[in-house]
């Protein structure tokens, strides 16, 4: 009981507050901006956390990560338009509803929608992450390397059918995480004579470039018009009467929990949710014929379950240290900055912090839905910052978060060659995120790979005598084989 | 701005990473590697061999599923855009070096948005000033973390 009082006094410190109301607020105004999205969003923060004690620098990026997937959500409804992937769905009915003059109306479902998703992910994590946390004291380096390998997978396998591609893209990504030391034998490995590589390439400036530098260096690419037109509507916050909700609570329920379900699988993330909700609330709803006209229930289902995935998302984070998406892997990189090491061992150690975290994403839900009912109007303004300028304020702040994490001119350069390699992949159609995930899961795969060899005395077929490599195993199996078992089926 | 097919782009990056694999394979075959291997029974060369050949097993798949692909050809209407960017960023990550965080950030910010087609100064010039100054005040003095500082000032 102390150290629940404990972790959640250190929730509600004035700093931890502070960062909490600002992440948020950032996240929403990341949101609301096409284009920028819920990495670049926390990208741009993390030099902020450097300086900063371990729960407000976590409270300011789980602000910014639950802030800006809802925030895309403002754009879908105003300018037909989703402010991130996360969104997209929301376009469908938010748009519709925005042209029937109830853009307000339609901004408070999706306010609404996306804290109760938010709280029940909440929820997820304060039940699934201790679990999964005790069920991973089982695992051996074998079970890490076979969950790191089927973790790896599933992010490359859901490359929009560019598997190899991503397969090659993470296999890329554990290379350039083997560059610097030999973490078992302390050798310096592909360094040539370099000392300063001596110590590896930096996770946060290699994802700095590889997501914010090129995706800014993509944007460009696109035609827009100079000066991004204003708002074509008055839009505000106007609360759903709650009898408005008799009979959208079941639908609301399942949403959570398909949001919650896909944000705790590797690879997925909350667009797919988004998507698999609203198809499943399309089918299911009472007023399935007015979808796409503006209907609630398909905001309630977009809202509700990609919220809902953030907290799950945070599940195997947490208590494995296996990041799901790229949002999480660049948490999971800034975790260890600050010192907080993910896994079984964070959850009796550190439990203190664990519990913060719990409080702290409650928080930014409620702080969410209140920045939300407050500023929905003032949020739409900062769409008429002229791209051009944003585009280079946002490369400013991008940069000194490669610099900032060691003070050292190397990390700018692995920032800039990591923009200059993830504008390449972009426009060769190479997805970016199995490389981050790659970088992420190097280390633990490596040194579970050796250990793993030591224990079996380099038998590597002994791997899969036990039960829980074998079930890794097999799903990792599944996962590559799927795409060709669809193809050959659909073909008949 | 030279138009070129997709499959080119994908070529181009494939060969890339399998002509890197090739030579940290190369490295790894060298009398460094076999020294530190005698000290323990996987040395250091031992996983990053096992990730290189995995990726020029699948950097081929890749090509031979890349060259079956038709000839689309890419939109490169934007790629001047893209190309001049980039040469900024990187010239400004040099003058940061050179001249500091501010002295440095400020034009870069004025000439991205000259690139890219905003030209109201008015707006552009006090913006750029005051956000370098904002940023540089904001991690120097309040988050402690040392930005580059130009040889004549802190700053």
């Amino acid at each position: 009981m102390d150290l629940i009082l404990a972790g959640f006094l250190d929730a509600v410190t004035p700093l931890s507050l502070l960062a909490i109301v600002a992440g948020t607020v950032i996240g929403v105004i990341v949101g609301v901006l096409p284009g920028l999205g819920s990495v670049v969003g926390i990208t741009m923060v993390l030099p902020f956390t450097f300086g900063m004690p371990q729960v407000p620098a976590i409270a300011l990026m789980l602000g910014v990560y639950c802030g800006s997937v809802y925030g895309g959500s403002i754009t879908a409804i105003i300018l037909n338009t989703p402010g991130t992937p996360q969104a997209a769905a929301t376009v469908l009915d938010g748009y519709p509803m925005a042209k029937r003059g109830e853009a307000d109306l339609a901004i408070g479902w999706v306010t609404t929608a996306s804290t109760l998703g938010g709280l029940f992910s909440v929820l997820v994590l304060i039940v699934a992450a201790p679990y999964l946390a005790r069920f991973s004291l089982q695992f051996t380096p074998i079970e890490y390397f076979m969950l790191g390998i089927f973790a790896l997978t599933c992010i490359a396998n859901v490359s929009r059918g560019q598997m190899l591609k991503g397969l090659l893209s993470g296999l890329a990504g554990i290379m350039l995480a083997t560059i610097g030391t030999d973490p078992v034998t302390g050798d310096l490995r592909f360094t040539f004579d370099n000392f300063e590589l001596s110590a590896g390439v930096e996770l946060v400036p290699a994802v700095v470039g590889l997501f914010a530098l090129a995706e800014m260096f993509v944007r460009v690419a696109e035609r827009w018009t100079p000066a991004t037109a204003a708002p074509p509507m008055r839009v505000g916050f106007r609360m759903p009467p709650l009898a408005a909700w008799k009979g959208r609570l079941g639908g609301l329920l399942r949403s959570c929990l398909i949001g919650s379900f896909v944000g705790a699988l590797p690879g997925t993330g909350a667009a797919t949710a988004s998507f698999i909700a609203y198809s499943e609330a399309r089918r299911t709803s009472k007023n399935r014929e007015n979808f796409g006209k503006g209907e609630p229930d398909g905001l309630i289902a977009c809202e509700s379950s990609n919220n809902a995935v953030t907290g799950s998302a945070l599940v195997p984070t947490l208590a494995l240290g296996v990041p799901g998406d790229p949002v999480t892997a660049v948490m999971l990189g800034a975790l260890v900055i600050q010192g907080v090491i993910p896994g079984p061992n964070l959850f009796s150690n550190e439990i203190e912090l664990v519990y913060a975290i719990f409080l702290v994403l409650i928080l930014v839900n409620l702080v969410m839905f209140a920045t939300g009912a407050l500023g929905a109007q003032l949020f739409t303004r900062v769409l008429r910052i002229p791209e051009p300028l944003l585009i280079g304020l946002v490369l400013v702040i991008a940069m000194i978060g490669a610099y900032g994490v060691r003070g050292n001119m190397l990390d700018i350069w692995v920032a800039l060659g990591a923009g200059l390699l993830g504008t390449a992949m972009r426009f060769a159609g190479f997805p970016i995120a199995p490389m981050v995930i790659g970088m992420v899961l190097s280390p633990m795969i490596e040194q579970s790979l050796r250990q793993g060899l030591l224990i079996t005395r380099g038998d590597f077929l002994a791997f899969f005598e036990r039960p829980i490599a074998l079930a890794l195993l097999l799903l990792t199996l599944s996962v590559v084989a799927w795409p060709l078992l669809s193809r050959l089926i659909r073909r008949r | 701005m030279p138009s070129f097919s997709k499959r080119m782009g994908s070529l181009v990056v494939t060969l890339a990473f399998l002509a890197l694999a090739l030579l940290l394979l190369a490295e790894s075959y060298s009398e460094d590697y076999h020294l530190s291997r005698a000290s323990t029974a996987m040395g250091p060369a031992f996983f990053p061999r096992i990730v290189l050949f995995l990726i020029l097993g699948l950097g081929v798949l890749v090509i031979a599923q890349t060259i079956r692909q038709g000839k689309e050809m890419a939109d490169t209407s934007g790629m001047a855009r893209v190309l001049g960017l980039a040469a900024l960023t990187v010239i400004y990550g040099i003058a940061m070096d050179w001249i500091g965080f501010v002295f440095a950030s400020i034009p870069y910010v004025i000439a991205t948005a000259a690139l890219l087609g905003y030209r109201r100064w008015q707006w552009v010039v006090p913006v750029s000033v005051l956000y370098a100054f904002a940023v540089w005040f904001l991690f120097q003095k309040v988050l402690l973390i040392i930005l580059p500082a130009s040889p004549w000032f802190q700053f």
